[in-house]
């Protein structure tokens, strides 16, 4: 098996023409969390929807890799079925369409799946199973999108796990159920995460190995956890 | 309710070949029709109602208007849809069978014994009085007071023979307290074919009717089908239309809230492939008080189909505290085909809610992103979100077999688009 790790080298990406990432590079390794932290309108959620390979995001120029895989310009669906799972800011919601059609679509085998029972799934992220068979996210609160997905995260399992705010909308003790499912992820089956967030109170559970300070579509500072605590003091106009 | 129970195989039929009684039955009622079809002028494509009709086709076939036809009538025929059912009546070419369990009364109307229930004037649809003049079968079937009706009673409407123009009609009366579920299926065409059924519903105090249509004629088959519910107190009534035949589909819907506290649901599907035209009027109309209607029609078209939503809302003066709502969304699959809705409201009395909201657009391709970074594969994606924005509707059907057929229906649209 190839080397678990997600490399990206001077990626940049434009939307309508306008270069949003200018030049972002990244090395994670297998069971590590890299934390990336940056102003509102740095360019974030387009760094990730452009990882996930989302329509519109053009990569002008760089490279992602994953495990030795080049998936620069794969589109999106087999950037899924190679083991990166997205959590957006603000999940869509899908009026008809259930869990259960995403998990019969998925193909039968793959190289991080590990079968998992539902019910402890639910149990451990604190979701209602009434909630897991409605709609996916229809007429769901903030804090319960969140978490539903995060238990897909857990069922279908993943390589790189890129968390876009996974703190906005859940409350303190969803905060932690949440992250301490992802946490044993990292540590029983090495999945990498790049958690973007503006506050620690998630990096607390989600104990990052890296920081990175995000700035105007690059990463402008890195450091250990303390950077962290240090940018809620003193913001990013230090 | 054992008794009502009844397996299709074991229905003992009466036939009835009618066509001979076409001159006795032209009585009052019917010469009054003809009389105000002869006032009404023929409907034109320069009519803002008509606009994307293909009238002219249509008009065409009225002009070669020949009723009935000479196929094998078929008494054995398996029932399109699967189950068992209180009553079940089968028009095939101008041909008709029908048989009721305990509960069920059919009758023929429209001579004078037996008068039609439903007035009508020259407001009303063309077609509508159409069927009213020329329809060489009119039946009533009557669910009596009281009863309630477990399974569903199956009304098939079918066309095989070739240029033939077929005006069907059929009234349903719901008795007080009376509860029933009416499945209509139109299918067929034949050659160059013009059905207009018509089908006048009367649902009277405290009674409960889920009606069901569908519509899934042949390709090149033309149908306006007209439906008036006529809702009187306390009562309950859901329609649900689903639109997926014929190269002309038109259905236009006419609910009067005739009576206080009445509970009206309406809802259609309909899928339109190829170069279908699928054209939808509706018309909500509150005349008493406190009663709630609620309408919501979701389309799809691909190729080069399009489709039309048209609908009104009324409140009259005196329908105090109605709630009246009135969606219409649709999908739009592909550059060729075109959507079109038109939501309206009318309203003449205060201290009432109504709301119109119409949708007409693409897949949303935030819904595509989302399955697809879940490594489903876009066309995967497609039907699935496609089947799912049908599901709103389609899983409220009561009768799984319908509904099972509807989601086949859809699926094979699917296929094609
Ligand atoms: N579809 C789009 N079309 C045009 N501009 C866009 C689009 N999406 C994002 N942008 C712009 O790109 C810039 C970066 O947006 P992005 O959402 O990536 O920021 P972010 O760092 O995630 O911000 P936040 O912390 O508020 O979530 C913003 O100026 C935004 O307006
Ligand atoms: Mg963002």
């Amino acid at each position: 098996m190839a080397k678990r790790e997600l490399i990206i080298e001077d990626l940049h990406v434009s939307i309508d023409g306008k270069e949003i990432v200018k030049g972002f590079s990244i090395e994670v390794k297998s069971g590590e969390v890299h934390a990336i932290m940056g102003p509102n309108g740095s360019g974030k959620t387009t760094l990730a929807s452009a990882i996930m390979g989302k329509g519109g995001y053009e990569i002008t120029k760089g490279k992602i890799t994953l495990d030795g895989q080049d998936i620069t310009h794969l589109p999106t669906y087999q950037r899924a079925r190679g083991g990166i799972f997205l959590i957006s800011q603000l999940p869509s919601e899908l009026g008809g369409v259930y869990l259960d059609d995403i998990r019969r679509a998925q193909p039968h085998e793959s190289e991080y799946r590990v079968e998992r029972d539902l019910e402890r799934e639910l149990s451990s992220i604190g979701l209602d199973k009434e909630l897991a068979g409605r709609a996916i996210n229809v007429g769901f609160s903030g804090g319960e999108k969140k978490r539903f997905e995060t238990l897909q995260l857990s069922l279908l399992g993943a390589k790189l796990a890129l968390l876009d705010e996974l703190d906005s909308g859940l409350d303190i003790d969803a905060l932690r159920e949440v992250s301490r499912r992802i946490s044993r992820m990292v540590k029983e089956e090495g999945l990498m995460v790049i958690a973007i967030t503006h506050y620690s109170r998630l990096l607390k559970e989600l104990v990052p190995d890296v920081v990175h300070v995000y700035e105007k579509g690059r990463i402008t500072e890195s450091g250990n956890f303390e950077l962290a605590f240090e940018l809620e003091k003193t913001g990013y106009q230090r | 309710m054992a008794d009502n129970q009844l397996a299709l195989r074991d229905l003992q039929s009466a036939h009835m070949e009618l066509f001979s009684d076409i001159a006795e039955v032209q009585k009052s009622d019917r010469k009054r029709a003809q009389e105000l079809l002869s006032e009404k002028s023929l409907p034109t494509a320069t009519e803002e109602e008509w606009r994307y009709s293909r009238i002219d086709t249509l008009l065409s076939k009225v002009g070669n208007f020949e009723v009935g036809g000479a196929t094998v009538y078929d008494s054995g025929r398996e029932p399109l849809i699967d189950g068992a059912f209180s009553g079940r009546i089968l028009l095939t070419d101008g041909h008709l069978w029908f048989n009721g369990a305990d509960g069920i009364r059919i009758e023929q109307i429209d001579n004078s014994d037996n008068p039609s229930t439903f007035a009508i004037d020259n407001s009303d649809d063309y077609f509508r009085i159409f069927a009213r003049g020329y329809a060489p079968v009119a039946l009533r079937v009557t669910i009596e007071e009281g009863y309630q009706l477990q399974d569903p009673i199956l009304l098939e409407v079918e066309l095989n023979a070739s240029t033939t123009l077929v005006a069907p009609r059929f009234e349903f009366i719901f008795e007080k307290g009376s509860s029933a579920s009416v499945i209509e299926v139109v299918t067929g065409g034949g050659g160059a074919s013009l059905l207009t059924p018509l089908v006048e519903v009367g649902v009277r105090s405290g009674a409960s009717c889920t009606y069901s249509y569908l519509q899934n004629c042949d390709g090149w088959a033309s149908i306006v089908e007209n439906v008036v519910i006529e809702a009187d107190k306390d009562s309950k009534v859901t329609y649900n239309a689903f639109g997926f035949g014929a190269d002309y589909g038109r259905l236009r819907f006419d609910g009067r809230i005739v009576g206080d506290d009445v509970d009206m649901k309406v809802r259609a599907c309909y899928f339109g492939s190829d170069s279908q035209m699928l054209d939808f009027r509706t018309f909500q109309r509150h005349i008493a008080p406190r009663s709630t209607s609620d309408l919501l029609f979701k389309g799809a078209v691909g190729n080069e189909a399009h489709s039309v939503y048209s609908g009104l809302v009324v409140i009259e003066e005196g329908a105090v505290k109605s709630d009246a709502y009135q969606t219409n969304r649709n999908l739009v699959l592909s550059p060729g085909a075109r959507a079109d809705s038109v939501p309206n409201l009318d309203i003449r009395e205060n201290s009432v809610r109504c709301s119109h909201a119409s949708a007409v657009g693409p897949i949303d391709p935030e819904m595509m992103f989302y399955l697809e970074s879940r490594g489903v594969d876009p066309d995967e994606a497609r039907r699935l979100i496609i089947e799912g924005f049908f599901k709103e509707i389609t899983e409220t059907i009561p009768n799984l077999n319908l509904r099972s057929q509807i989601g086949a229906l859809v699926a094979n649209k699917l296929k094609g688009i």
